[in-house]
Protein backbone atom coordinates (compact mmCIF):
# COMPACT_ATOMS: atom_id res chain seq x y z
CA UNK A 1 0.00 0.00 0.00
CA UNK A 2 1.44 3.35 -1.03
CA UNK A 3 2.09 5.50 1.97
CA UNK A 4 1.08 9.09 1.83
CA UNK A 5 2.68 11.55 4.19
CA UNK A 6 0.48 12.52 7.07
CA UNK A 7 0.32 16.16 8.02
CA UNK A 8 1.86 17.23 11.28
CA UNK A 9 -1.55 18.00 12.82
CA UNK A 10 -2.82 14.57 11.76
CA UNK A 11 0.17 12.88 13.38
CA UNK A 12 -0.30 14.79 16.64
CA UNK A 13 -4.01 14.02 16.77
CA UNK A 14 -3.49 10.31 15.97
CA UNK A 15 -0.73 10.17 18.58
CA UNK A 16 -3.03 11.65 21.20
CA UNK A 17 -6.09 9.49 20.50
CA UNK A 18 -4.21 6.20 20.24
CA UNK A 19 -2.85 6.92 23.69
CA UNK A 20 -5.96 7.91 25.60
CA UNK A 21 -9.22 9.77 25.13
CA UNK A 22 -10.67 11.19 28.34
CA UNK A 23 -14.11 10.02 29.45
CA UNK A 24 -16.07 13.29 29.60
CA UNK A 25 -19.00 14.95 27.84
CA UNK A 26 -16.84 16.42 25.05
CA UNK A 27 -13.83 14.12 24.71
CA UNK A 28 -12.59 15.64 21.45
CA UNK A 29 -12.71 19.12 22.94
CA UNK A 30 -10.53 17.76 25.76
CA UNK A 31 -8.08 16.35 23.18
CA UNK A 32 -8.01 19.75 21.43
CA UNK A 33 -7.27 21.52 24.72
CA UNK A 34 -4.55 19.00 25.58
CA UNK A 35 -2.86 19.44 22.19
CA UNK A 36 -3.17 23.21 22.33
CA UNK A 37 -1.53 23.22 25.75
CA UNK A 38 1.30 21.18 24.24
CA UNK A 39 1.83 23.83 21.57
CA UNK A 40 -0.33 22.47 18.74
CA UNK A 41 -3.16 24.99 18.50
CA UNK A 42 -6.22 23.07 17.34
CA UNK A 43 -9.95 23.30 18.00
CA UNK A 44 -12.58 20.66 18.76
CA UNK A 45 -14.07 20.88 15.29
CA UNK A 46 -10.70 20.37 13.63
CA UNK A 47 -10.01 17.32 15.83
CA UNK A 48 -13.37 15.81 14.86
CA UNK A 49 -12.96 16.60 11.14
CA UNK A 50 -9.41 15.26 11.11
CA UNK A 51 -10.39 12.03 12.86
CA UNK A 52 -13.33 11.58 10.51
CA UNK A 53 -11.01 12.04 7.54
CA UNK A 54 -8.40 9.64 8.95
CA UNK A 55 -11.11 7.07 9.58
CA UNK A 56 -12.39 7.47 6.02
CA UNK A 57 -8.83 6.97 4.77
CA UNK A 58 -8.58 3.75 6.78
CA UNK A 59 -6.08 4.82 9.42
CA UNK A 60 -8.49 4.28 12.30
CA UNK A 61 -10.13 0.95 12.93
CA UNK A 62 -12.23 1.90 15.91
CA UNK A 63 -12.57 4.41 18.72
CA UNK A 64 -13.91 3.03 21.96
CA UNK A 65 -13.16 1.46 25.31
CA UNK A 66 -10.67 -1.38 25.60
CA UNK A 67 -12.21 -3.82 28.05
CA UNK A 68 -10.42 -6.23 30.34
CA UNK A 69 -12.37 -9.35 29.41
CA UNK A 70 -11.34 -11.20 32.58
CA UNK A 71 -12.59 -8.39 34.81
CA UNK A 72 -15.94 -8.49 33.03
CA UNK A 73 -16.17 -12.16 33.99
CA UNK A 74 -15.17 -13.52 30.57
CA UNK A 75 -12.52 -16.11 29.80
CA UNK A 76 -10.31 -16.00 26.74
CA UNK A 77 -7.64 -18.16 25.20
CA UNK A 78 -5.30 -18.25 22.23
CA UNK A 79 -5.85 -21.22 19.96
CA UNK A 80 -3.81 -22.63 17.09
CA UNK A 81 -4.66 -25.03 14.30
CA UNK A 82 -2.58 -26.63 11.57
CA UNK A 83 -4.39 -26.52 8.25
CA UNK A 84 -3.25 -27.42 4.75
CA UNK A 85 -2.81 -24.69 2.13
CA UNK A 86 -6.01 -25.58 0.24
CA UNK A 87 -8.25 -25.75 3.28
CA UNK A 88 -7.32 -22.38 4.76
CA UNK A 89 -10.34 -20.58 3.36
CA UNK A 90 -12.79 -23.19 4.52
CA UNK A 91 -11.16 -23.35 7.95
CA UNK A 92 -11.26 -19.57 8.30
CA UNK A 93 -14.97 -19.53 7.42
CA UNK A 94 -15.74 -22.13 10.09
CA UNK A 95 -13.58 -20.52 12.78
CA UNK A 96 -14.78 -16.98 12.03
CA UNK A 97 -18.43 -18.03 12.29
CA UNK A 98 -18.20 -17.90 16.10
CA UNK A 99 -18.88 -14.50 17.69
CA UNK A 100 -16.38 -15.36 20.43
CA UNK A 101 -13.59 -15.54 17.85
CA UNK A 102 -12.47 -11.92 17.65
CA UNK A 103 -8.98 -12.21 16.17
CA UNK A 104 -7.82 -14.72 13.59
CA UNK A 105 -4.55 -14.63 11.68
CA UNK A 106 -2.92 -16.79 9.07
CA UNK A 107 0.71 -17.04 10.17
CA UNK A 108 3.84 -18.42 8.61
CA UNK A 109 4.06 -21.23 11.15
CA UNK A 110 4.64 -24.95 11.11
CA UNK A 111 2.77 -27.06 12.13
CA UNK A 112 0.32 -24.42 13.37
CA UNK A 113 -0.59 -21.73 10.86
CA UNK A 114 -4.02 -20.47 11.97
CA UNK A 115 -3.98 -18.54 15.25
CA UNK A 116 -7.17 -17.20 16.79
CA UNK A 117 -8.60 -16.00 20.06
CA UNK A 118 -11.74 -17.33 21.71
CA UNK A 119 -13.59 -15.28 24.32
CA UNK A 120 -16.68 -16.59 26.12
CA UNK A 121 -18.49 -16.40 29.44
CA UNK A 122 -17.03 -19.65 30.76
CA UNK A 123 -14.19 -22.10 30.23
CA UNK A 124 -16.80 -24.76 29.41
CA UNK A 125 -18.16 -22.62 26.58
CA UNK A 126 -14.63 -22.12 25.20
CA UNK A 127 -14.00 -25.87 25.31
CA UNK A 128 -17.32 -26.47 23.56
CA UNK A 129 -16.44 -24.00 20.78
CA UNK A 130 -12.92 -25.41 20.30
CA UNK A 131 -14.20 -29.01 20.27
CA UNK A 132 -16.84 -28.08 17.73
CA UNK A 133 -14.30 -26.36 15.47
CA UNK A 134 -12.01 -29.39 15.75
CA UNK A 135 -14.86 -31.67 14.75
CA UNK A 136 -16.12 -29.50 11.90
CA UNK A 137 -12.61 -29.21 10.44
CA UNK A 138 -11.70 -32.83 11.13
CA UNK A 139 -8.54 -31.84 12.99
CA UNK A 140 -6.75 -34.03 15.50
CA UNK A 141 -5.72 -31.18 17.71
CA UNK A 142 -6.27 -27.51 18.26
CA UNK A 143 -3.80 -25.98 20.70
CA UNK A 144 -5.46 -24.17 23.59
CA UNK A 145 -3.12 -21.70 25.23
CA UNK A 146 -4.56 -19.73 28.13
CA UNK A 147 -2.61 -16.72 29.38
CA UNK A 148 -1.18 -17.19 32.86
CA UNK A 149 0.19 -13.70 33.20
CA UNK A 150 0.00 -10.45 31.25
CA UNK A 151 3.20 -8.43 30.98
CA UNK A 152 1.96 -5.83 28.53
CA UNK A 153 -1.09 -4.69 26.62
CA UNK A 154 -0.34 -1.34 25.10
CA UNK A 155 -0.48 -0.54 21.47
CA UNK A 156 1.37 2.71 20.85
CA UNK A 157 2.84 3.17 17.42
CA UNK A 158 5.51 5.70 16.72
CA UNK A 159 3.95 7.88 14.08
CA UNK A 160 5.15 10.01 11.26
CA UNK A 161 8.42 11.05 9.84
CA UNK A 162 9.21 14.12 11.88
CA UNK A 163 8.83 14.35 15.60
CA UNK A 164 5.57 12.45 15.65
CA UNK A 165 6.56 10.25 18.53
CA UNK A 166 3.87 9.14 20.88
CA UNK A 167 3.82 9.87 24.58
CA UNK A 168 3.80 6.86 26.87
CA UNK B 1 -14.63 -8.76 41.35
CA UNK B 2 -16.72 -9.05 38.22
CA UNK B 3 -20.11 -8.20 39.58
CA UNK B 4 -21.78 -5.86 37.18
CA UNK B 5 -25.16 -4.19 37.43
CA UNK B 6 -27.78 -4.61 34.74
CA UNK B 7 -27.23 -1.00 33.70
CA UNK B 8 -23.48 -1.50 33.43
CA UNK B 9 -24.01 -4.52 31.20
CA UNK B 10 -26.38 -2.58 28.96
CA UNK B 11 -23.94 0.29 28.62
CA UNK B 12 -21.02 -2.08 27.91
CA UNK B 13 -23.09 -3.83 25.25
CA UNK B 14 -24.14 -0.53 23.68
CA UNK B 15 -20.55 0.76 23.50
CA UNK B 16 -18.88 -2.55 22.50
CA UNK B 17 -18.68 -1.51 18.86
CA UNK B 18 -17.16 1.85 19.72
CA UNK B 19 -18.18 5.49 19.85
CA UNK B 20 -18.93 7.86 17.02
CA UNK B 21 -16.59 10.68 16.10
CA UNK B 22 -18.92 13.46 17.13
CA UNK B 23 -18.91 16.27 19.71
CA UNK B 24 -20.95 14.34 22.29
CA UNK B 25 -20.49 10.63 21.60
CA UNK B 26 -21.79 9.46 24.98
CA UNK B 27 -25.09 11.19 24.40
CA UNK B 28 -25.62 8.81 21.48
CA UNK B 29 -24.83 5.81 23.68
CA UNK B 30 -27.16 7.21 26.35
CA UNK B 31 -30.00 7.36 23.86
CA UNK B 32 -29.50 3.69 22.93
CA UNK B 33 -29.72 2.69 26.58
CA UNK B 34 -32.44 5.25 27.43
CA UNK B 35 -30.52 6.92 30.24
CA UNK B 36 -28.94 10.35 30.65
CA UNK B 37 -25.55 11.22 29.19
CA UNK B 38 -24.15 11.82 32.69
CA UNK B 39 -25.19 8.30 33.72
CA UNK B 40 -23.20 6.84 30.83
CA UNK B 41 -20.16 8.98 31.65
CA UNK B 42 -20.41 8.17 35.38
CA UNK B 43 -20.70 4.45 34.66
CA UNK B 44 -17.72 4.50 32.29
CA UNK B 45 -15.66 6.37 34.90
CA UNK B 46 -16.52 3.69 37.46
CA UNK B 47 -15.53 0.94 35.01
CA UNK B 48 -12.23 2.72 34.34
CA UNK B 49 -11.56 3.06 38.08
CA UNK B 50 -12.32 -0.62 38.60
CA UNK B 51 -9.98 -1.40 35.68
CA UNK B 52 -12.77 -3.17 33.79
CA UNK B 53 -12.01 -0.67 31.06
CA UNK B 54 -8.28 -0.37 30.42
CA UNK B 55 -8.71 2.92 28.59
CA UNK B 56 -10.71 4.71 25.96
CA UNK B 57 -8.66 5.15 22.80
CA UNK B 58 -8.44 4.86 19.04
CA UNK B 59 -7.25 1.58 17.54
CA UNK B 60 -5.16 2.33 14.48
CA UNK B 61 -4.52 0.20 11.43
CA UNK B 62 -0.84 -0.49 11.85
CA UNK B 63 -0.23 -1.73 8.30
CA UNK B 64 -1.61 1.54 6.99
CA UNK B 65 0.96 3.33 9.16
CA UNK B 66 3.81 1.43 7.56
CA UNK B 67 4.13 -1.38 10.08
CA UNK B 68 4.41 -4.08 7.45
CA UNK B 69 6.13 -6.73 9.57
CA UNK B 70 4.07 -8.17 12.40
CA UNK B 71 5.27 -11.25 14.22
CA UNK B 72 4.03 -13.30 17.07
CA UNK B 73 7.28 -14.31 18.75
CA UNK B 74 7.20 -17.37 20.98
CA UNK B 75 9.96 -18.33 23.39
CA UNK B 76 10.67 -21.42 25.44
CA UNK B 77 12.03 -19.90 28.62
CA UNK B 78 12.69 -21.62 31.93
CA UNK B 79 9.96 -21.14 34.51
CA UNK B 80 12.44 -19.29 36.74
CA UNK B 81 13.36 -16.82 33.99
CA UNK B 82 9.99 -16.20 32.44
CA UNK B 83 8.87 -13.22 34.55
CA UNK B 84 12.14 -11.35 34.04
CA UNK B 85 12.00 -12.20 30.33
CA UNK B 86 8.38 -11.01 30.11
CA UNK B 87 9.18 -7.67 31.75
CA UNK B 88 12.19 -7.27 29.47
CA UNK B 89 10.12 -8.04 26.35
CA UNK B 90 7.43 -5.60 27.52
CA UNK B 91 10.01 -2.80 27.67
CA UNK B 92 10.39 -2.73 23.87
CA UNK B 93 8.20 -0.12 22.15
CA UNK B 94 7.83 -2.61 19.25
CA UNK B 95 6.09 -5.08 21.58
CA UNK B 96 2.36 -4.36 21.91
CA UNK B 97 1.20 -7.47 23.78
CA UNK B 98 3.19 -9.85 25.93
CA UNK B 99 1.92 -12.85 27.88
CA UNK B 100 3.06 -15.96 29.67
CA UNK B 101 0.97 -18.88 28.43
CA UNK B 102 0.54 -22.51 29.37
CA UNK B 103 2.93 -24.84 27.54
CA UNK B 104 1.37 -27.56 25.41
CA UNK B 105 2.81 -31.02 24.89
CA UNK B 106 3.50 -30.40 21.23
CA UNK B 107 4.28 -26.71 21.71
CA UNK B 108 6.77 -25.99 24.51
CA UNK B 109 6.70 -22.19 24.27
CA UNK B 110 5.60 -20.22 27.33
CA UNK B 111 6.37 -16.57 26.49
CA UNK B 112 4.52 -14.71 23.72
CA UNK B 113 5.32 -11.23 22.39
CA UNK B 114 3.59 -9.45 19.52
CA UNK B 115 6.24 -7.45 17.67
CA UNK B 116 5.37 -4.77 15.11
CA UNK B 117 7.93 -3.12 12.90
CA UNK B 118 8.60 -1.75 9.46
CA UNK B 119 10.75 -4.67 8.34
CA UNK B 120 11.17 -8.34 9.21
CA UNK B 121 14.82 -7.68 10.05
CA UNK B 122 13.76 -5.23 12.77
CA UNK B 123 11.30 -7.75 14.21
CA UNK B 124 13.97 -10.43 14.17
CA UNK B 125 16.41 -8.15 15.99
CA UNK B 126 13.92 -7.58 18.83
CA UNK B 127 13.12 -11.30 19.12
CA UNK B 128 16.83 -12.09 19.09
CA UNK B 129 17.52 -9.74 21.99
CA UNK B 130 14.67 -11.17 24.04
CA UNK B 131 15.80 -14.74 23.33
CA UNK B 132 19.42 -14.18 24.28
CA UNK B 133 18.66 -12.11 27.39
CA UNK B 134 16.24 -14.76 28.66
CA UNK B 135 18.42 -17.74 27.67
CA UNK B 136 15.53 -19.21 25.68
CA UNK B 137 15.98 -22.88 24.78
CA UNK B 138 14.20 -22.19 21.53
CA UNK B 139 12.16 -19.45 19.89
CA UNK B 140 10.20 -18.78 16.72
CA UNK B 141 8.81 -15.81 14.83
CA UNK B 142 5.41 -16.40 13.29
CA UNK B 143 4.81 -13.54 10.88
CA UNK B 144 1.23 -12.67 10.11
CA UNK B 145 0.45 -13.46 6.49
CA UNK B 146 -3.20 -12.46 6.46
CA UNK B 147 -5.74 -11.03 8.85
CA UNK B 148 -8.63 -13.49 8.69
CA UNK B 149 -10.78 -11.73 11.29
CA UNK B 150 -10.48 -8.80 13.62
CA UNK B 151 -13.61 -7.66 15.39
CA UNK B 152 -14.70 -6.28 18.69
CA UNK B 153 -15.94 -8.67 21.28
CA UNK B 154 -19.59 -7.82 21.90
CA UNK B 155 -20.06 -8.31 25.62
CA UNK B 156 -23.35 -9.08 27.32
CA UNK B 157 -25.15 -9.72 24.09
CA UNK B 158 -28.26 -11.06 25.76
CA UNK B 159 -31.08 -12.07 23.49
CA UNK B 160 -33.47 -9.68 25.20
CA UNK B 161 -31.13 -6.72 24.73
CA UNK B 162 -31.85 -4.49 21.77
CA UNK B 163 -29.20 -4.67 19.09
CA UNK B 164 -27.22 -1.46 18.59
CA UNK B 165 -29.09 0.46 15.91
CA UNK B 166 -25.95 1.48 14.13
CA UNK B 167 -22.64 -0.26 13.85
CA UNK B 168 -20.04 2.40 14.48
CA UNK B 169 -17.12 -0.01 14.39
CA UNK B 170 -14.73 1.44 11.89
CA UNK B 171 -14.07 -1.69 9.92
Amino acid sequence: MAEENLKDTEIRILGAVQNEIPVCARPFEAIARHLSAAGQAVGEEEVIDTLESLRARNYIRRIGPVFDAAKLGYKSILAAAGVTENSIEEAAAVINSYAGVTHNYLRAGDPYNIWFTVTAESTEEIVRIVDEIEMRLGLDEILVLPAEKTYKIKVGFELGNSGGSVPD
Amino acid sequence: MCKLTGLEKKIIFAISRGIEITARPFEKIARKVSVGEETVIGTLETLVNEKKIRRLCAVLRHRRLGYAANAMCVFDVSDENVDTAGEYAASFPEVSHCYRRTRAESWPYNLYAMVHSHTEAECAAVADKIASRSAAADYKLLYSVKELKKENMIYFNETDSPAPDKDVSHE
